[in-house]
Formats: C-alpha cells, sequence, structure tokens
C-alpha cells in the first residue's frame, strides 16, 4: 500500500473538494449585479442557516435512498414551512416577476407568477437563490393586501422532485401548497388561516 | 496571508475571484465538513460582502464565512466552537512529529470519516495551517484567539486524526 504523509493527504483531501461550477457562475453572477444587493434585514439570516441545514438534511436523504413521491411532498414541505418561519436574506428587491426574471439570470429554468399569486392579490417583494431537493430554486417572498408574508418555491421538476405529488400540508402552523404548473414545482408556505 | 487585488470599481469582479472563491469554499468546507452547507455559507458571506461593500481580500472573505458559521450555529443552538483559553497553552510544538507517515486513506473515505469526527474548530487550524501555510500567528489573528490555543488546536486535532485512523486499523 502506498504511503504518504498525513499533511500531504490533508491537503489532497481538500484539493479534491470544490465548489459546483454553476454555483460560481452564479456567485460571480452574483457579485458582478452586486448593485442590485440590497442592505440586508437581520431577520432573514436564520433562514438561511436553517434552510441550509435543512437541505443538507434533505439531500442527505434524497442521495441515500428512494423517497415515494408523498415523502418528496412531505419532506419539501416541512423545508419550505421552516423556510418561511425562519425568514432569509432577499437577494433581489424586485417590484414584478418580469423584473425578477431579468434579475436571477442563473436560473436553469424561466421564472412564472403562478395563477395563484395573481387570484390571492399577492404583491410580490423579492427572492433568492435556493435550492429544493437538491435542485437550483428561486426562493420568492411575496405579501398579502395585509402585509402578510408568503414564502414561494420555484424549480425544475428534476429527480427527486419530478416525482413529487401535488397536496395540501400543514407544518408547525404553516400551511403550505405544494403542486406543479407550467413545468415547475411550486411550494408555496402561508400562514394558517 | 493571500491577499487578492480588490475591484477598481464597487461591482468589478475582482482580479482572481476563481482562485477566491476555490479557496474560500474549502475554508467553508473545513467549517461545516458538508459540501452543501459550504456553498451556503459562501454564498452568505459574498451577500454579506456585497452589502456592506467590504473587501476581497481572502481574509476577510474567511473572516466572514466564520461569522456566518457561527451566527447560524448559534441560532441553531448548537455548540460547536468551546472555549480552550482555560486549558494550559500549548508550548512550542514540533509539528513534524506530527506529519507521519501512512497509508493513502484518501482514496477510501477513511480520512473524510476522521476529519469529520473534529471538532470544527480543530479542522478550521488544521485546513488553515496545513492547506493554506498560514502561520500559528497568522490563525491566531484571523480566529481571535491566543497563539499558544491555535498551537493546542492544531496539536490535537493532528493526535485525534492519529488516534481516528488508529481505530479504524489504517496505522499501527
Amino acid at each position: 500500500m502506498n504511503t504518504k504523509k498525513i499533511d500531504d493527504q490533508i491537503r489532497d483531501y481538500y484539493a479534491s473538494q470544490g465548489p459546483a461550477p454553476h454555483t460560481v457562475a452564479r456567485l460571480k453572477q452574483m457579485i458582478r449585479s452586486g448593485a442590485q444587493v440590497r442592505p440586508r434585514r437581520r431577520t432573514w439570516l436564520g433562514m438561511a442557516a436553517a434552510l441550509a441545514i435543512v437541505l443538507t438534511t434533505l439531500i442527505w436523504t434524497a442521495a441515500h435512498r428512494v423517497e415515494s413521491p408523498q415523502h418528496v411532498a412531505a419532506t419539501i414541505a416541512r423545508q419550505a414551512a421552516l423556510a418561511h418561519n425562519e425568514k432569509q436574506e432577499l437577494e433581489f428587491r424586485v417590484a414584478s416577476c418580469a423584473e425578477l426574471q431579468r434579475q436571477m439570470k442563473s436560473l436553469d429554468f424561466t421564472l412564472i407568477e403562478p395563477a395563484m399569486m395573481k387570484e390571492m392579490n399577492m404583491r410580490i417583494v423579492g427572492a433568492r437563490y435556493a435550492t429544493l431537493a437538491g435542485e437550483m430554486a428561486a426562493q420568492i417572498l411575496y405579501v398579502d393586501s395585509h402585509g402578510v408574508p408568503c414564502t414561494l418555491f420555484e424549480a425544475r421538476p428534476a429527480d427527486q422532485l419530478a416525482r413529487v405529488v401535488a397536496g395540501e400540508h400543514q407544518v408547525d402552523g404553516v400551511r403550505v401548497s405544494v403542486w406543479k404548473e407550467k413545468g415547475l414545482v411550486m411550494v408555496l408556505a402561508r400562514p394558517m388561516a | 496571508m493571500k491577499a487578492f487585488k480588490p475591484a477598481n470599481r464597487p461591482h468589478e469582479v475582482p482580479d482572481g475571484i476563481d482562485e477566491l472563491l476555490e479557496h474560500s469554499y474549502r475554508y467553508a468546507f473545513s467549517l461545516a465538513h458538508d459540501a452543501i452547507e459550504a456553498e451556503d455559507l459562501l454564498q452568505d458571506a459574498c451577500v454579506s460582502i456585497l452589502a456592506s461593500g467590504g473587501s476581497w481580500e481572502q481574509a476577510y472573505v474567511f473572516a466572514t464565512i466564520r461569522n456566518r458559521f457561527i451566527d447560524r450555529y448559534r441560532r441553531n443552538r448548537k455548540i460547536l466552537f468551546l472555549s480552550l483559553d482555560l486549558e494550559p497553552e500549548g508550548s512550542e510544538i514540533n509539528h513534524s512529529d506530527l506529519n507521519w507517515s501512512g497509508p493513502d486513506v484518501l482514496q477510501n473515505g477513511q480520512l473524510s470519516q476522521a476529519l469529520a469526527s473534529l471538532r470544527a474548530e480543530e479542522r478550521e487550524a488544521l485546513f488553515l495551517a496545513v492547506v493554506e501555510g498560514y502561520t500559528a500567528q497568522e490563525i491566531a489573528g484571523l480566529t481571535a484567539r491566543p497563539r499558544g490555543t491555535i498551537l493546542s488546536l492544531l496539536y490535537r486535532a493532528k493526535a485525534k486524526l492519529r488516534d481516528l485512523l488508529r481505530k479504524q486499523q489504517v496505522l499501527p
């Protein structure tokens, strides 16, 4: 068996780690368009932390076993509810979905405004990049006419998300709707009435 | 410490940004020991630097990542950074004694498992010293810890790694 100094092995180990190319491209794009980033609201930081942990758990789980469609839906519902409760910092602040489409250039799909948001007279506030079951997603903040926030995730239905089933979930006082619209998976978290 | 040339204009991509993002990701990975979380930490740090108009120098980016890491674990009520201030500070340690040779364990993931068993602060010190080549004094400056504590951390991390690899029967 080959032997090697432990320091060299540690260097080799970390050299083998690196960000995904699409992440680097997205971050460089974000730095280029840095003017669009507004000062952070501290309340959004917690959601970033919580979502990262939930996503880690979710992706680890996804990588190690094939989940049933119901289980995938329940898992992303929990993730969306947690993200909704925790609040995360927005990377983009916009006044319309069209403006957001122009700004979130690193998404591998085109954002849409779900019909439900128009019907509910929801107003878009902003968004951030996120992941949903390991897929790149947009996490979009809407508010209703009373200023009550809702969190919408949009993602391409790839891998596990392809098998997700539509339904309603209730998690930690949050009502989560999962459905597909115009070829995208939609997950909407809002306070229970 | 390595320094990257800052951008001339506020939103110009700084020179050497690819290298900086790679180094920063690896630093985040040394803290979290998780690829997804490391990417999230890096993204959070970039957003924070953009929002505050901060510097794109490596030490500043590392410090931002570190603060994000501490914030998120505090919020989740996990205690990953334990104070070593009450423990005796390490005397000058001959690190060549700790750079032992052993079977190449990288291939089968045993090194990854062993590193995962270390505390975040031990992995961090090890990464900064061994991979980034920072001196104990520089690490002390970056992490706001006494130099002696950094030497203790490095000694302990290497000793733990050796014990863990022995338990895995990788080392005699």
